[in-house]
């Protein structure tokens, strides 16, 4: 391995993010299974806290099931703003110890620690239980996190996975393989669905078995750990590269009017987005999913825009031709987003949407909203920890 | 936690660079903060709250004090045992 390789990454990874969170707000929920719904009413589990996982509640599950597994879970909606803020003071914490710090999503980041651990008697251990120590007294007692220590992001991942919750593990040059045998294939981040079956199809489970067979030399990279990425900052990172939107309904949708009535809330929500990151995009693309029929249409226009009225204009166009009912899901999107865009000079749009987003700021977002929306409920913005636009939201953070 | 969004009576204390409430009146009772498990920031539209989760003998309460009024309200109650 060459020296420039060599570098101490830490992976620090906080332990059932949102259902902790929840537990630290509330003292009563702490040492009970809790799951975190979208919100109230909503039937996906999106988080699940430790005590609940041991009943086998994972992200994903429906209520039902969770309920089924656990029949004492309480369910708590999601609070963003709660998580935000707590993801804001875990970053300006890592970023005492180290410049270089990549965020990896709401809950995970990477610090290379190669030269700041110089200044710390006990190096990156050091580095790393103060840490923890810190992120129990910023952020709550309850908060625990797990961190790995390694020379790569890819390593020192898999080593914070390693012992949960609140574990510490590193993996040096020397024990790294031995101690990555035995975990499975599907754990190593960038073997994902397709790469898992292929690996499962020629009967390979775990990393060390990975490690006997001749295999594509990505996927070799892969389980022989050989990928060393660097840290990637925020300024690293790359504008956003497309905007989309998706809503799953309570029920289902049939009517022609109330399916474009959401695509409608979707697309100024979208378009409200583009507006606030300053860009523009070309391309648009509809997904309706419905009971018995999908609908999936993508049109690439000449001018890039973020008018709502341009791209509802197009999608719902594309609907009329072939309208479809019975929906439960919807997503709109618009892709090939550049900065600087022209907007048409002869039309008012453009002082008309500045001032809607004025007044949207000041009151919040659909304070002013298109009279079509009018009379049911609005669909307003959900985030969730995947953080597609990290490199917009966290820009700010130093 | 139900929405409650009414103006309460406040008592705070400075210390240590930070503001933390000490109780609050709310519907003609006081209640005294056992501790505070959490604080953050809430954004609506332009306006931004510092909000507080306290615990109180039998509630748990979210105190949002809008930073730009320094209007302090319960924004959110549950009882703690629920």
């Amino acid at each position: 391995m060459e020296a420039r390789q060599m570098r101490t990454i830490l992976h620090l990874d906080m332990n059932s993010y949102f259902a902790t969170a929840e537990q630290q707000a509330n003292p009563w929920l702490r040492g009970r299974p809790v799951g975190i719904i979208k919100a109230e009413g909503r039937g996906c589990v999106i988080a699940a806290s430790v005590e609940a996982k041991k009943f086998g509640v994972s992200t994903g599950c429906t209520a039902w099931e969770a309920k089924r597994l656990c029949p004492w879970i309480t369910l708590v909606a999601s609070d963003m703003d709660k998580y935000f803020a707590l993801t804001q003071r875990l970053i300006s914490l890592v970023k005492d110890y180290s410049p270089s710090v990549e965020i990896f999503s709401i809950d995970e980041m990477f610090a290379d620690v190669t030269e700041s651990q110089a200044k710390f008697c006990g190096g990156a251990l050091e580095i790393a239980l103060e840490m923890k120590q810190r992120i129990k007294q910023g952020l709550g007692e309850w908060m625990r996190c797990s961190v790995g220590i390694s020379f790569s992001k890819l390593i020192a991942k898999l080593a914070s996975e390693m012992q949960k919750p609140d574990g510490l593990t590193w993996l040096t040059l020397e024990n790294y393989l031995e101690k990555t045998a035995s975990v499975k294939v599907e754990e190593v981040c960038g073997i994902g669905r397709s790469r898992t079956a292929l690996l499962h199809g020629l009967g390979v489970k775990t990393l060390g078995e990975a490690r006997m067979r001749q295999l594509p030399r990505t996927v070799e990279d892969l389980v022989w750990l050989r990928v060393f990425e660097p840290v990637k900052e925020i300024e690293d990172l790359e504008p956003a590269k497309s905007v989309s939107r998706t809503y799953t309904t309570f029920k289902t949708v049939n009517s022609k009017y109330e399916v474009l009535k959401l695509v409608r809330n979707l697309v100024e929500e979208a378009a409200a987005k583009l507006r606030e990151m300053g860009m523009g995009g070309r391309t648009v693309w509809l997904k309706l999913s419905g009971e018995n029929e999908a609908f999936w249409v993508r049109r690439t226009i000449n001018n890039p825009s973020d008018d709502p009225l341009v791209i509802y204009d197009i999608l719902s166009g594309e609907f009329e031709k072939r309208p479809v009912s019975g929906v439960r899901f919807a997503g709109v999107g618009v892709g090939n987003l550049i900065f600087n865009y022209q907007l048409p000079i002869f039309k008012n749009r453009k002082e008309l949407l500045g001032a809607v987003d004025k007044v949207n700021e000041k009151f919040g977002l659909f304070t002013v909203y298109p009279a079509r929306l009018c009379g049911s409920e609005l669909i307003r913005p959900e985030v969730t920890g995947f953080l597609g636009d990290k490199w917009y939201r966290f820009s700010g953070v130093k | 936690m139900q929405i409650v969004n009414e103006l309460v009576g406040i008592n705070v204390r400075f210390g240590g660079g930070v503001v933390l409430p000490i109780g609050f009146d709310w519907r003609g009772r006081y209640y005294v903060v056992q501790r505070v498990t959490m604080t953050f920031e809430r954004k609506n539209g332009g306006r931004r709250y510092l909000c507080f989760i306290a615990e109180t003998a039998g509630m748990l309460a979210e105190l949002a004090m809008d930073r730009e009024s320094l209007i302090w309200r319960l924004g959110k109650c549950e009882p703690s045992c629920t």
